[in-house]
């Protein structure tokens, strides 16, 4: 489901065509789905693969959250209070992006490590 | 990564970011209630164009000094400055608050400084394209050309100056005699007198750019004083209404003179054949605003004793507004007169402006066909509005609670109510208040949190609201609302008074006396379209009125 929300984020959500934003989400929605097949597969890559994309999915979302916390904050500094549509606008952001940007890689992380380190020699 | 390293890496990204936050917007910020500096910007205007610019940190007073004959010599003290990013146009753009921020500019040791004065001179940023607001709305609306210009004044080019010039922000206070724009009115302070001062004002202000055929002065750029073209005939209707009111009202001789005009204009040369019925406009297919708005002019003409004549033409307008209405209360919003049918197309406003003519058409006529066409479309207007949400989003339903106001003594109607109720909360929403510190906009209704509010969009919204007022008044609704709606309304109003002409920013007028007692589309876009003051002074107009009328309730209830 992430990859093709990457995937419609990218070329239905863009308007333009730029192969320095195209070729990451195809690549990275790749991944996701090949991540999925080989768990289902029970494949012996399947987890570093996951890893690898929760990852990534997570260096996009503190990435993202940064970039926003620090526009935020300029247009504070630029304009003063925003006043409750301000905040209620940025909210909104925050609450679409934490989800699946921050959430969703955090627990894919630690089940991963608990994954791993369950099937760890004693 | 191991669950703690997790929680590690977002303890340190949380304070990281925190700490950046902060050192960002205090680097950034500029405090309009900071200690003003020395530094003073002192210029010499004529003709609306900035002919001197001095800037000193010592005493002003005699500082191009004399100032030239007819001149207006400006003295702003800048409060506080900062610096101004400036890596692309649009970050330039985006970093300064329209009408709010000057910024300076270093380049090969000359310093230029452009004070909110200039930008407004040139209308830098008034947000609008072609007459509509922008949906993106900056500091600078052609930022490019903004460069271009400042570069131009340095002896260079805007690549050059935007890679190599230095850019600070500052804001300023203005130190000179003349009086404050925007004044300093707050809603406290509104009163009978106040209000009436600037209905008649804004009334003098339209007969004065009035054409000897009776037609206005559509749109003036008082900056250059150039007129813009184009004209529009609801928009005729709703100026000669709001001039009428206010003759009925005061009894100005020069609002009626203006509005008798403008009513004769429309009777004598644009009152047309649509089918059996006359109707207004000058093309084969003509629309119900048209003839609404005049027919409301006709009315209000003719209840004042001004025009007599217009008896019957308030007849026929009646009689083709009716003719327009479907089985359901909604109104076909235009008449193909070459082919003789009626266009069953629907346009924003109109059939609120329907509504509200009919039910007033009904006082003159007596027809209870007009009466009911108008509960007719009043109740179409606020049953269609029924869809999940639909009590958390509204249109501009100006027209509409006028007409529920109207009505309410023959033909009340409590969900319509209810419905104007609910607008006035929607807009209360969107409301600035006084913390606002784009500049003084506490009661102005801005969708848009980054840019001064509209006060065309706010003078509707309070129309709707003193019409759902009174309304709310006469059902004996509770008194916590009636307090709630009339304190947002008194803010709403004490802003547009603020932003008025009176005499405005003269020194950046090209004739200072000509705009006198306009009211502009904002506080950036200072061109004055014949419906900005017709919404707003009819706005503060009718919420004089009701101050008047509460104020008689209250004598005769104590006798």
């Amino acid at each position: 489901m992430l990859a093709g929300l990457v995937l419609w984020a990218a070329f239905s959500g863009l308007t333009a065509r730029d192969l320095w934003v195209d070729l990451p989400a195809v690549l990275l929605a790749a991944m996701l789905l090949s991540s999925s097949a080989g768990l289902l597969r029970n494949a012996p890559w399947a987890l570093r693969m996951l890893r690898a994309c929760a990852s990534i999915e997570l260096l996009i979302g503190v990435v993202a959250i940064a970039a926003l916390a620090l526009s935020a904050s300029y247009l504070v500094g630029t304009h003063g209070d925003l006043g409750r549509s301000g905040a209620l606008t940025m909210t909104l952001v925050l609450a679409l992006m934490l989800p699946y940007l921050v959430l969703y890689p955090v627990l894919q992380l630690i089940w991963v490590y608990a994954r791993q380190h369950a099937s760890a020699p004693r | 990564m191991s669950p703690h390293a997790l929680i590690r890496f977002f303890v340190v990204y949380a304070v990281a970011l925190s700490i950046a936050c902060a050192v960002l917007r205090a680097v950034i910020y500029l405090d309009p209630h900071a200690a003003p500096s020395q530094k003073r910007i002192v210029s010499v205007w004529r003709g609306g164009q900035r002919i001197a610019q001095r800037v000193v940190t010592s005493d002003p007073r005699s500082v191009l000094m004399p100032a030239c004959p007819g001149c207006l010599r400006i003295v702003e003290r800048v409060v506080d400055e900062g610096p101004l990013i400036s890596f692309t146009p649009w970050l330039l753009a985006a970093s300064l608050v329209s009408g709010r921020d000057g910024y300076s500019v270093e380049l090969g040791g000359r310093k230029l400084y452009v004070t909110p004065s200039d930008l407004l001179a040139r209308q830098a940023s008034p947000g609008t394209r072609d007459g509509r607001p922008r949906k993106i709305r900056l500091g600078l609306d052609d930022p490019s050309g903004e460069l271009a210009l400042v570069a131009a004044e340095l002896g260079s080019d805007a690549e050059t100056l935007l890679a190599q010039g230095r850019f600070r922000r500052f804001l300023v206070r203005r130190e000179d005699g003349a009086q404050p724009w925007p004044a300093r009115i707050t809603a406290g302070e509104l009163d009978v007198p106040k209000l009436r001062a600037a209905a008649e004002a804004a009334a003098e202000y339209l007969a004065r750019n009035q054409h000897s055929d009776g037609t206005f002065v559509y749109e003036l750029l008082p900056t250059n004083g150039h007129e813009q073209p184009g004209y529009n005939w609801p928009r005729h209707g709703g100026t000669t209404l709001f001039l009428a009111e206010v003759a009925a009202w005061t009894g100005n001789p020069d609002a009626r003179r203006a509005a008798v005009a403008a009513a004769k204009l429309v009777t004598s040369s644009r009152t047309l054949s649509c089918g059996q019925h006359s109707c207004i406009g000058d093309t084969p297919r003509v629309d119900v605003g048209s003839s609404a708005l005049a027919l409301l002019s006709y009315v209000e003409l003719y209840e004042a004793g001004a025009a007599p004549e217009l008896r019957q033409p308030i007849e026929r307008l009646a009689s083709f507004l009716r003719s327009q209405q479907r089985p359901d209360g909604e109104l076909m919003h235009e008449y193909d007169r070459e082919a003789g049918r009626r266009i069953d197309v629907q346009y924003p406003y109109y059939t609120g402006e329907a509504a509200y003519a009919l039910s007033r058409a009904h006082r003159v006529t007596g027809k209870p066909e007009d009466l009911r066409a108008a509960s007719a479309a009043l109740a179409y207007l606020v049953d269609a509005w029924d869809f999940v949400g639909s009590r958390y989003m509204f249109n501009a339903e100006h027209w509409t609670c006028q007409a529920l106001e109207d009505l309410w003594d023959r033909a009340p109607n409590r969900e319509a109510l209810r419905f104007c109720l609910d607008y006035q909360s929607f807009n209360a929403r969107f409301q600035l208040g006084p913390e606002c510190e784009l500049g003084a906009y506490d009661g102005g209704i801005a969708q848009i949190p980054v840019f001064p509010p509209r006060l065309t969009g706010t003078a509707s919204r309070v129309e709707a609201g003193i019409a759902t007022l009174a309304t709310a008044i006469a059902a004996r609704s509770e008194p916590a609302v009636i307090a709630r709606v009339e304190g947002q309304l008194r803010r709403a109003l004490a802003f547009m008074m603020r932003f008025q002409f009176l005499p405005g920013p003269s020194h950046i007028f090209a004739d200072p006396l000509r705009p006198l007692g306009g009211i502009p589309g904002s506080p950036t876009e200072l061109n004055i379209r014949i419906d900005y003051p017709q919404h707003a002074a009819g706005a503060m107009l009718r919420y004089a009125q009701l101050l008047e009328r509460r104020a008689g309730a209250v004598a005769k209830a104590s006798h």
